[in-house]
């Protein structure tokens, strides 16, 4: 399951998806929230997820394109489909893809009713994609240097990222008083394979000479660190692929990949008895990439001038492409390097009313606290990326529609759209949890031409109830 | 009573918005299709001499030759792939002379496999500017991708003496542009 997940994102990842769960932040009756903030005001006895079943999330999101304007089938030349996107992006349009599978996941209250603390822990998997779009290099593949003289073609455009890995985690939660909960939680990341090529810079031109026909210049400083691949990387490799990546993933995902650090952190505060804020701060984290490291180089200046020319450096004639090769090698290296988790913060602003006067329309779980059958709210998200972070902002309206049946609807403004309205609904009948989450709802009606998509989906057993 | 018709509006909304999920027709075996054409120019040869380098101990050295590797044609990218070439050659000559310019394509075997000749006239007066552009298409691009070495000839042609304080040079500046065409 993890592995057809892992693919598929995979596969979609040349399209789209943005990490914002803004449906999940906050939604307090379904336990995934505590990843997101481990100060939430939880409610729970205990809970534990199905496994495998309990946390399946998924985002694509891409700016500038979209699925339809490279696949549409209208007769329209891929070539052309691809050229045409080439020129309505940016260097700073970027396709990103992020995928979550919860393996297991549980909680616990301790301490008593005045003094509830929550310990909750778990293991998920997650998939973490950032490409830019390397605009320059594109138009250079697509149309050559001969109509562009005089351009500098920018090689930093060149900036991506991938990353499969498994995290273990556990957290803390405890209310300090009426008005504050705070929550943390550790995290141990092994990184399965990890991809890094953000760092590059260098140019190139071709422009008008007098002497030469052209002055031609090349400054290269590109780098592309792997870890976890070496092994398929090898020219010499010829093992099953398959079977291999069947035995090395399990062992890479327990604790047996390149490992890191991380923690989240988080509050809830109510200032009023129905107003809530609250704030977090997750993946604040690194992974240190020590095993299974290759890399690669592109470093180095070189003006071409010719295959024969006897402005050469050394005066010989016949050497001009080995001096290229010389003056920017292509180097494989093996040294170790670290990498940040992508830094997420997020935070909330609530205003409840519609006080539940116990009208025999909802008891909800029994749960004396929640007396509130609706909210409105907005939120912050803001991520790290490669370059500027990206930010969203949302509006949410929560309601209790029935016994055991909540709602949240959003409207997120983001990179990718100013248009994205979502829903997210979880239930309880009994202790059994159901829960299912989606964003840009509008663009359901053409999910091919949507932006991003996020969906979350999920099943817990849930002993307590929270509302709020 | 208010509470109840709020929820059968919620809970519609939900069922039309589920009811509402589509796709437009998406063909990605298109992807087959890409093919791309791009088209670099660069540099191909310089060389430059001056009137004195074709005299050595007083006496006239007529010819000058030279010799270059073309490793960059022979690789499967210019094998597969490179549809169309131009070559260009200018040349400037402020010597009292006339030369005779060649370029000599030669196969693995070290045998030559096509020219480019070029009839430099002599300077009197204003600079001459000699060009040529020769195109390898269809026809002809297999010469190119047979070519391992390129000898580059002048060849001064007779006329007025030259002195090792003779004033002038010729030059050649030469580029390459080549078309793919990538499937």
């Amino acid at each position: 399951m993890r592995k057809i997940v892992t693919l598929l994102c995979l596969l979609v990842s040349s399209y789209c998806f943005s990490q914002n769960k803004e449906v999940l932040y906050n939604f307090t009756p379904t336990p995934q929230t505590l990843l997101t903030n481990p100060g939430a005001d939880v409610k729970y006895k205990w809970f534990f997820g199905v496994p495998l079943l309990s946390g399946i999330s998924a985002n694509a999101g891409s700016t500038g394109f979209d699925a339809y304007s490279l696949f549409a089938k209208n007769n329209v030349d891929f070539t052309t489909k691809v050229k045409n996107v080439v020129a309505a992006t940016n260097k700073n349009d970027y396709v990103t893809a992020n995928e979550q599978l919860e393996i297991f996941t549980g909680g616990v209250r301790i301490g008593g009713e005045d003094d509830p603390s929550y310990i909750s822990f778990g293991m998920y998997q997650e998939f973490d994609s950032f490409i830019y779009m390397p605009k320059d290099l594109a138009i250079l593949a697509l149309y050559g240097n001969k109509d562009y003289i005089g351009k500098n073609f920018n090689l930093g455009d060149l900036n991506a990222k991938a990353e499969v890995l498994s995290v273990f985690h556990v957290g803390f939660n405890k209310q300090l008083n009426e008005k504050l909960i705070v929550g943390g939680r550790a995290k141990i990341y092994s990184s399965i394979f990890n991809a890094t090529s953000t760092h590059n810079s260098g140019y190139f031109y071709t422009t008008q000479d007098s002497n030469l026909i052209y002055n031609q210049v090349i400054h290269s400083d590109l780098q592309l660190n792997t870890s976890g691949a070496a092994k398929y990387l090898d020219e010499n490799y010829n093992g099953d692929l398959g079977t291999d990546l069947v035995n090395d993933i399990p062992k890479k995902a327990f604790l047996g990949g390149n490992l890191g650090l991380g923690m989240d952190l988080g509050l809830t505060y109510y200032p009023q008895k129905n107003i809530q804020l609250t704030a977090s701060l997750v993946d604040i984290g690194f992974i240190n990439h020590t095993k299974d490291v290759v890399g690669y180089t592109f470093k180095g200046d070189y003006a071409f001038k010719g295959v024969l020319t006897n402005f050469n450096e050394d005066g010989t004639v016949d050497d001009a492409y080995q001096d290229f090769k010389d003056a920017i090698p292509f180097d494989t290296i093996y040294k170790k390097y670290k990498t940040q988790r992508p830094l997420k913060f997020y935070s909330s602003f609530q205003y409840s009313f519609e006080e539940d006067r116990g009208d025999g329309e909802c008891n909800c779980e029994g749960n004396d606290e929640s007396m509130y059958r609706s909210a409105v709210g907005a939120q912050f998200f803001a991520m790290s990326t490669p370059r500027t972070p990206m930010l969203a902002l949302t509006a949410y309206y929560r309601r209790r529609i029935l016994k055991g049946l909540q709602m949240k609807a959003t409207y997120t403004i983001d990179s990718y759209s100013f248009s994205n309205v979502g829903l997210g609904l979880t239930t309880k009948i009994g202790m059994f949890n159901f829960y299912a989450m989606a964003d840009n709802l509008l663009s359901y009606k053409d999910v091919s031409k949507a932006n991003a998509l996020t969906f979350q989906l999920g099943f817990n057993i849930i002993a307590g109830g929270s509302s709020k | 009573m208010k509470y109840r018709f709020c929820n059968r509006i919620i809970l519609l909304t939900l069922l039309v918005l589920s009811s509402f999920s589509c796709s437009s027709d998406l063909d990605y075996n298109q992807v087959n299709d890409f093919n791309i054409q791009p088209v670099f120019t660069t540099n191909l040869a310089y060389l430059e001499a001056k009137a004195p380098d074709f005299v050595e101990n007083n006496v006239e050295q007529p010819i000058f030759g030279y010799l270059t590797n073309t490793e960059f044609l022979n690789n499967t990218f210019v094998d597969q792939d490179l549809v169309k070439a131009e070559m260009y050659f200018r040349i400037k000559n402020t010597i009292n002379r006339a030369y005779r310019f060649n370029v000599t394509f030669l196969n693995a075997a070290g045998t030559p496999i096509y020219t480019i000749a070029m009839n430099v006239p002599a300077y009197s007066g204003t600079e001459t500017l000699t060009e040529k552009t020769e195109t390898f298409a269809a026809a002809n691009i297999a010469i190119l991708k047979n070519t391992t070495k390129l000898a580059f000839t002048i060849v001064m042609l007779p006329g007025p003496p030259l002195t090792e304080s003779s004033p002038g040079r010729i030059e050649l500046s030469s580029s390459v542009t080549a078309y793919f065409d990538v499937k």
